[in-house]
């Protein structure tokens, strides 16, 4: 975009300048045209490496919803299995919660000492805390819960440990963010009146970062959910496992309570959060 | 003496993203501060003038160590503090106190718990982390919030209070400290003139009363003039005039700025152009502060 | 007690609790939220450790075996014999990478178009509110079913294939940007809009000549942290959506060869072309937000 700032420049207050500025005008709509053309060149040929149809998918959509309608809306039969997904249905929102309360306290250490700002001065640790962030957060949650399927086997104890080891990796860099943002000043200040790291970290550090890191832990809890599904469809367990259980089995109107029940308690989980998150500030 | 500073000096060997503007402003010189020396007695009160840019900051930030200098001895209470460990640094640091521009409050935390940081350098590492103060020192605070008249808006958070208000707060907090000096870092730069007449004022009354040392970075030069014992001109990082007030004449405070194209802005004063023609130090304090405004 | 020479105002604000000691908070302006919700947190997690299934493992054992499977799936990832099983080839692994990168572009592609419709409508400021109210609800129920269910529903209705799994994963992220666009709509400085319309432009004109420009850089920089959620989810629905791609040969590797060497060489893949997304990511965000 220099080359706008030169043109916006370029010519002050002689005869060229009019010329000047409808070029760069132009120069704008042919970005804006090859911006455009290169989405849609992009777009062809993904959908050719993974054989996608557009207009297939277009058009399925509506279909789709109608047969979803039909076929997966709870009925008075699936009602009786109410309690069985009601009670997995918790399962799973309490380890979520568990799965982000323990790596938030694994995160919370590693990332004070990681930070930019209250971090250890020596900048090799700090580098490795990033490193082996990054890398738990990005191993697949499918490899997760499968390693751990062959050692701890069926049972939701893996599900959990699958959840935690994902769950960490994604806190500690959510936290690591919120510490390189805190002002320096009052750290300075603290300093200079002679703290010591600790009193550092838990005077300043902490109640800078504090509303922050329980906004993000709130929204692991949110996702966690969502990823706890997932998870209990490999591991054997929580909703993922009842969906699963009558989807495969063709039952789809229960598989839709699992849906129904799903839907109302991230909406509660939601709802309740942002309340918390409010009157935290 | 109280402080003895001889042939103080640092530079930054690469050039660093945050002192990029003072290495700028010294025309390529990667030293921010070079060969400084002065001394500071008991109760004095001293301003560092100087364009922006030319190692006021860094200067002040060396003499608590905050910044580490790179040459020179730093002489405190009569020991030699450059080269001293973190413990023992940490015990010295509670003896200097120090204010700051942004005020540098925590702003979740009410005035009284950012007072009461004023004693982390006199407490044990868990006692000091958890805030577990003792009712001497609680009650100590609230007297100091008390005198700096503040004392109402103890259980504020900090961020509730105005720019005067916590410029208040943070003079109780260095005071809490106990302190011989007092390292005042541009205090009054974000405040309105009635606050920094009220800060300053209170900066003063310590000097006289306490018999602390202030050592304060000014850019308002009337300030500088109204109140100083001693005032010390900083130019590209090296001292280049120490003397009173009356010794500081328009064409001193021309000669300090010079070359610095911020001068306009940075000096309220408006100089007279028939040189020569010298004007009492009175005459700058009637002036209203122009400055205060950022 | 500790006595203490306060004026008469201070000495009236002066709190002490129970046992004379000098309260450093004051009890009007305390907020304990976060306590209360790190403590029903924290409760919650032992109610869930008490109740959990911990299957008859011996704990300490399996934790030791996952240890050492962790180590051989990090530290010796192989395709080929003695640790790998050659079940796959480069050949395998890069097109089924390919084919998820394609996945989550396509996503990425599709929703940022569709989401940025449904946004102009969920903005208060510049649709109704009752029509703002509708599709934010319904895009908080989208939002709220998890993807692999969306694909999952997908598959039945649709069938196996590419469409069931960019469709599954599209519609939650069209629900997350349609959030996360709105936001940034709605934080538009009320007068630009409002003097535009005054100048006569109608409602295409206004968005594009005033909405876009103000907020395309915001718009970009959630673009691209949804690019790199979509290639996580891409991953993880590939082994039920029937597409093929990195997550299905990972699914593999894992449950039917249970070969760790195997599943090693599959995980760097993905953390090399997550890194690449994230570095690609930070690079244009960084570039789109500097230049404006």
């Amino acid at each position: 975009m220099s080359a706008e700032a030169q043109a916006l420049q370029g010519a002050p207050g002689n005869g060229r300048a009019r010329t000047v500025d409808l070029a760069w005008f132009r120069r704008r709509q042919i970005r804006t045209i090859l911006g455009v053309v290169a989405v849609v060149v992009a777009f062809q040929l993904c959908s050719m490496v993974c054989n996608f149809s557009l207009t297939y998918a277009i058009g399925s959509v509506p279909a789709a919803f109608v047969w979803m309608f039909q076929n997966f809306i709870p009925t008075a039969e699936s009602l009786a299995n109410f309690s069985l997904v009601l009670e997995q249905t918790i399962s799973t929102a309490l380890d979520s919660v568990a799965a982000t309360v323990i790596a938030a306290i694994v995160g919370i250490v590693l990332s004070v000492l990681g930070s930019s700002t209250i971090g250890v001065s020596f900048a090799p640790v700090r580098g490795l805390i990033r490193a082996i962030a990054s890398i738990f957060r990005n191993i697949p949650m499918i490899a997760w819960a499968l390693l751990l399927l062959l050692s701890f086997k069926q049972n939701e104890f893996t599900g959990f440990l699958a959840l935690f080891l994902t769950t960490f990796g994604q806190l500690t860099r959510f936290f690591l963010d919120t510490f390189d943002e805190i002002p320096t000043g009052p750290i300075e200040a603290l300093k200079s009146c002679g703290a010591s790291y600790w009193q550092i970290v838990f005077q300043a550090g902490l109640p800078l970062a504090v509303a922050d890191l329980m906004s993000w832990m709130l929204y692991m809890v949110e996702t966690n959910i969502r990823s706890a599904t997932l998870i209990g469809l490999l591991t054997g367990t929580g909703i993922g496992f009842v969906f699963n259980l009558y989807y495969t089995s063709f039952r789809y109107d229960t598989a839709g309570l699992v849906i129904v029940v799903t839907i109302v308690f991230v909406l509660v989980i939601e709802a309740v959060s942002n309340v918390a998150r409010r009157s935290m500030i | 003496m109280l402080l003895e500073v001889q042939d103080l000096g640092k530079s930054y060997d690469a050039p660093r993203r945050r002192n990029k503007a003072a290495t700028d402003a010294t025309s390529g010189t990667p030293r921010a501060l070079s060969g400084v020396s002065f001394t500071a007695g008991q109760g004095e009160f001293i301003t560092v003038i100087g364009p922006s840019g030319a190692g006021k900051s860094t200067l002040l930030r060396c003499l608590n160590r905050l910044i580490e200098p790179t040459d020179g001895v730093i002489n405190f209470n009569g020991r030699d503090i450059t080269h001293l460990p973190n413990g023992r640094l940490r015990k010295v640091r509670r003896e200097i106190a120090m204010i700051f521009q942004n005020y540098n409050l925590v702003y979740r935390l009410t005035a009284i718990q950012n007072v009461l940081h004023g004693r982390l350098g006199y407490k044990n590492a868990l006692a000091g982390s958890l805030g577990l103060y003792t009712e001497d020192e609680k009650a100590r605070a609230f007297e100091l919030l008390d005198e700096v008249g503040l004392g109402e808006f103890a259980y504020r958070r900090a961020d509730q209070l105005s720019g005067g208000q916590k410029q208040r707060v943070g003079i109780a907090r260095s005071l809490m400290q106990d302190p011989k000096v007092m390292l005042c870092d541009e205090p009054i730069a974000s405040l309105d003139p009635k606050s920094s007449r009220m800060v300053m004022e209170t900066l003063r009354r310590l000097t006289r009363e306490r018999g602390i040392t202030c050592i304060v970075n000014l850019h308002q030069v009337d300030f500088a003039l109204e109140y100083s014992d001693r005032i010390i001109g900083l130019r590209a990082g090296e001292k280049v005039f120490e003397g009173t007030a009356d010794e500081t004449t328009p064409a001193v405070i021309r000669s300090i700025y010079e070359g610095d194209a911020e001068v306009m802005v940075d000096v309220p004063v408006e100089m007279p152009e028939a040189a020569g023609s010298p004007i009492e130090a009175g005459a700058f304090a009637a002036e209203p502060a122009t400055g205060g405004a950022q | 007690m500790t006595s203490v020479t306060l004026s008469e105002r201070t000495a009236a604000v002066l709190e002490r609790d129970f046992a004379g000691r000098i309260r450093v908070t004051g009890r009007a302006g305390r907020n304990i939220s976060v306590q209360l919700t790190l403590i029903v947190l924290v409760v919650l997690t032992f109610v869930t450790f008490a109740r959990m299934g911990y299957g008859t493992v011996d704990l300490i054992q399996a934790a030791r075996q996952a240890l050492a499977d962790f180590g051989a799936m990090m530290l010796q990832p192989a395709l080929d014999r003695p640790l790998g099983a050659g079940h796959f080839t480069w050949a395998t692994v890069m097109e089924s990478m390919l084919i998820t990168i394609a996945v989550t572009a396509l996503c990425t592609v599709i929703s940022a178009i569709v989401s940025f419709f449904l946004a102009l409508a969920a903005s208060e400021n510049l649709s109704s509110s009752a029509v703002s109210n509708v599709v934010k609800g319904i895009v908080a129920i989208i939002r709220s079913i998890p993807t692999i269910l969306w694909v999952l529903v997908f598959t039945v209705a649709i069938g196996l294939g590419s469409e069931a799994a960019v469709l599954g994963i599209s519609f939650h992220s069209i629900a997350y940007l349609t959030k996360s666009y709105s936001e940034s709509f709605e934080e538009i400085d009320e007068g630009v809009i409002e003097a535009l319309r005054a100048s006569g432009a109608s409602f295409w004109q206004i968005v594009f000549q005033a909405i876009v420009p103000a907020t395309i850089t915001k718009l970009l920089s959630w673009t691209f942290i949804r690019l790199e959620i979509n290639f996580t989810n891409a991953v993880a629905v590939g082994a039920f959506a029937g597409a093929g791609g990195i997550g299905f040969q990972l699914y593999q590797a894992g449950s039917r060869y249970y070969n760790l060497h195997e599943v090693g060489v599959i995980v760097y893949a993905c953390l090399v072309a997550a890194f690449v997304l994230e570095y690609v990511s930070v690079q244009l965000r960084k570039k789109y937000i500097l230049n404006d």
